[in-house]
């Protein structure tokens, strides 16, 4: 028998006031960097910290420690929108996903954790998502939304059964909870310093002089009453964009700010139930002395997915061949195509479905850095000169099996061709009347004679042979027959390919 | 992996691997910067189905030796063919893992001066056209070291009237290198 686990996830990001600011992948340029509020200041970079500015400075001190150092207003509707974008990540991995009091995200993830292979991993994998995002967090794990809620503040861990949540609980000093906050001194006053004694206190007399918030929380924490939730939903429509602080003018920062656009993009595909078959992202460029428009990289793809990792894969090589006219100031992501997620193979046995995907993307890969023109598939034509008939196309184009086997002659398997054909046929030497390739050649069969395209200009009238050398390499060579040529004039001879 | 010498392009060196590339099935034959265009109807005529072929032909060798890598290291199986002429030994060695890891086949085309240089791959041959087909030479292989090369016919091949005149002759075996009740 399987049940459920009750199991909730609280998320809490201590540095959102920095980092709504300033991604902690961009903490590589060493500019301290300082948010402020109401002229103290709130939160800090490691730069900062390190050159001796704590919390609670005011803006005098701070310029006098650091001149250099960048400082911001702290702005709320800045933190909310990344709040937003964190949420939307995490909406992959389960559809309930809730924002709680001081900006901590609650994940309602008992369902989810036999697809991600329990707790651990899913909280690593919560993790590597939001270092992506940029930015710091702390996970806690616990049976219930309050208590998830309690640890994450606290600074984080994991409990999974209900005892050991109580245990971890009694622990937490009695501040946590915002409702106890304003009773501080007063707590402090009793001795009362952890949840145990705050517990230990009579109801009735907490509920008098603390209202009846606090009991509200202790209980829901402890399991004991219940709580209600207001899910986070997706956008109907996908836009996600980051501005980036400070200019960047490398295509691997700019990979890590599209990267978090991605994690969005994958968390709002998975809530969606869609695949994406084409994402476009903008660059915005900083504005000199005229306004540069915006430089839109596209990718298509060919097969819809729904996973971020070969949109990342695709992109990274697209962006290593931008050039920079200007510094980029913000990335805009934007969905070109959708479509309904095809449902996952359950069968028992790998199927060919499954590579051929893999295949697929590999092409997309070689393709993106390589150029189009630079990955072929065969396109053979029904011609009889072989420099026609061995055409090629690019792996982009759909080329359908049919068509391919109607172009080929119908007695393939009996053709005597090369395996090699120049790109161009050499001219050959004569010596002693005999066509001279690194040694003279000797004709073993042929000749074939190919009279094409006498309706276009590049005529062919051609014979070919067979030829072999002293090292007993084969050759395929022609000679050319040129009308009304008399027997003065030399044959001219060809080398067009190779048995390899 | 293995690794072909190959004096030149022209000597056969597809046309030995046709029963691979016809056994290939459903995997995909990747050609990596072959030394010319490839011919896809000599490559059907070997029975190999032409939707399967993807020839890779980039500018630069860094490039080419990325394109190799990253089809190795792709999931499904392929048969790849490989054509350099310059590899520095740790390229080879990763290109080298990356084809153990690969459960295709990887065919690694280089020069015959290449031949005396270290490489990591298991099985390296010297390839030289002959008489209606190729002789095969074993620069190294597993087991003991094989003096004497292997000549395999090849089509098309133009010597079936007739046998071949100069057909390497086995190695006669030195004195007591057999036991004397064998001989009897």
């Amino acid at each position: 028998l399987f049940i459920a686990m009750r199991l909730w996830i609280g998320l809490y990001l201590p540095q959102l006031p920095l980092e709504a600011f300033v991604p902690n992948w961009s903490n590589s340029d060493d500019a301290p960097c300082v948010v402020l509020e109401q002229e103290k200041v709130l939160s800090m970079s490691r730069q900062a910290r390190a050159s001796g500015i704590k919390p609670a400075m005011r803006r005098g001190r701070v310029l006098m420690l650091a001149p250099d150092a960048t400082i911001h207003e702290r702005s709320t509707a800045r933190e909310a929108e990344a709040l937003q974008a964190v949420a939307l990540a995490l909406l992959k991995y389960t559809p309930c996903v809730t924002l709680a009091e001081e900006s901590i995200l609650l994940l309602d993830v008992g369902a989810s954790l036999t697809l991600f292979k329990g707790v651990r991993a899913l909280c690593r994998r919560i993790g590597e998502d939001l270092r992506g995002l940029g930015f710091t967090g702390r996970l806690s794990s616990a049976p219930t939304a309050r208590a998830a809620w309690m640890l994450a503040r606290a600074g984080g861990g994991r409990v999974l059964k209900q005892q050991s949540m109580s245990r971890h609980l009694d622990r937490l000093p009695a501040l946590v909870p915002v409702a106890a906050r304003p009773f501080a001194s007063w707590l402090e006053g009793i001795g009362c310093e952890t949840i145990a004694d705050l517990r230990r206190l009579p109801r009735p007399g907490l509920q008098r002089r603390c209202g009846r918030q606090l009991l509200d929380t202790l209980d829901s924490a402890f399991g004991t009453a219940p709580e209600l939730f207001e899910w986070i939903e997706a956008a109907e429509k996908f836009e996600a964009k980051i501005e980036l602080f400070g200019r960047i003018e490398s295509a691997d920062l700019l990979l890590s700010g599209a990267q978090r656009l991605i994690l969005q993009l994958e968390g709002w595909l998975a809530s969606k139930l869609m695949a994406a078959e084409g994402v476009t992202l903008f660059l915005q460029f900083e504005r000199g002395r005229e306004a540069r428009p915006m430089e839109a990289i596209e990718v298509l793809l060919s097969e819809p997915v729904w996973q971020g990792d070969h949109i990342v894969r695709l992109l990274k090589e697209r962006l290593g061949k931008v050039v920079l006219p200007a510094p980029v100031i913000g990335l805009v992501l934007e969905v070109t195509k959708l479509k309904p997620t095809a449902p996952i193979s359950d069968s028992l046995f790998p199927d060919d479905r499954k590579t051929d995907e893999d295949h697929v993307k590999t092409l997309e890969l070689l393709v993106a850095r390589l150029g189009a023109d630079r990955v072929l598939q065969p396109k053979p034509v029904a011609d009889h000169r072989p420099e026609v008939a061995n055409s090629w196309t690019t792996v982009q184009e759909k080329v359908r099996a049919a068509d391919m086997a109607k172009q080929l002659p119908p007695d393939i398997g009996s053709m005597l061709q090369p395996t090699w054909l120049l790109a161009k046929p050499i001219a050959l030497l004569m010596r002693n009347h005999r066509p001279y390739y690194t040694s003279p050649l000797r004709m073993i069969q042929g000749p074939e004679r190919v009279e094409a395209a006498w309706w276009d200009t590049a005529t062919a009238s051609r014979d070919y042979f067979i030829a072999e050398g002293a090292g007993h390499e084969l050759l395929y060579v022609f000679r050319e027959r040129i009308a009304g040529s008399t027997d003065e004039n030399e044959p001219r001879w060809y080398l067009h390919g190779l048995f390899g | 992996m293995v690794e072909a010498h190959v004096k030149m392009a022209g000597s056969g060196e597809v046309r030995l691997l046709a029963p691979v590339l016809r056994a290939a099935g459903k995997r995909k034959v990747v050609f990596v910067q072959p030394p010319h265009a490839p011919n896809a109807l000599a490559l059907a005529a070997m029975g190999l189905d032409p939707s399967l072929v993807v020839w890779v032909n980039p500018d630069r060798t860094a490039d080419a030796m990325w394109a190799c890598e990253q089809i190795l290291k792709s999931a499904g199986a392929h048969v790849v063919l490989f054509w350099q002429n310059q590899v520095r030994t740790e390229n080879l060695r990763r290109l080298n893992l990356a084809a153990g890891a690969n459960n295709g086949a990887f065919f690694m085309f280089r020069p015959l001066a290449c031949a005396q240089d270290p490489s990591p791959a298991p099985l390296r041959i010297a390839l030289t056209p002959a008489i209606g087909g190729i002789l095969v030479e074993f620069v190294k292989r597993r087991g003991p070291v094989s003096e004497n090369g292997l000549l395999i016919p090849l089509s098309p091949s133009f010597v079936h009237r007739h046998a071949p005149v100069d057909r390497p002759v086995p190695t006669p075996a030195p004195a007591r290198s057999v036991r004397p009740e064998l001989v009897e």
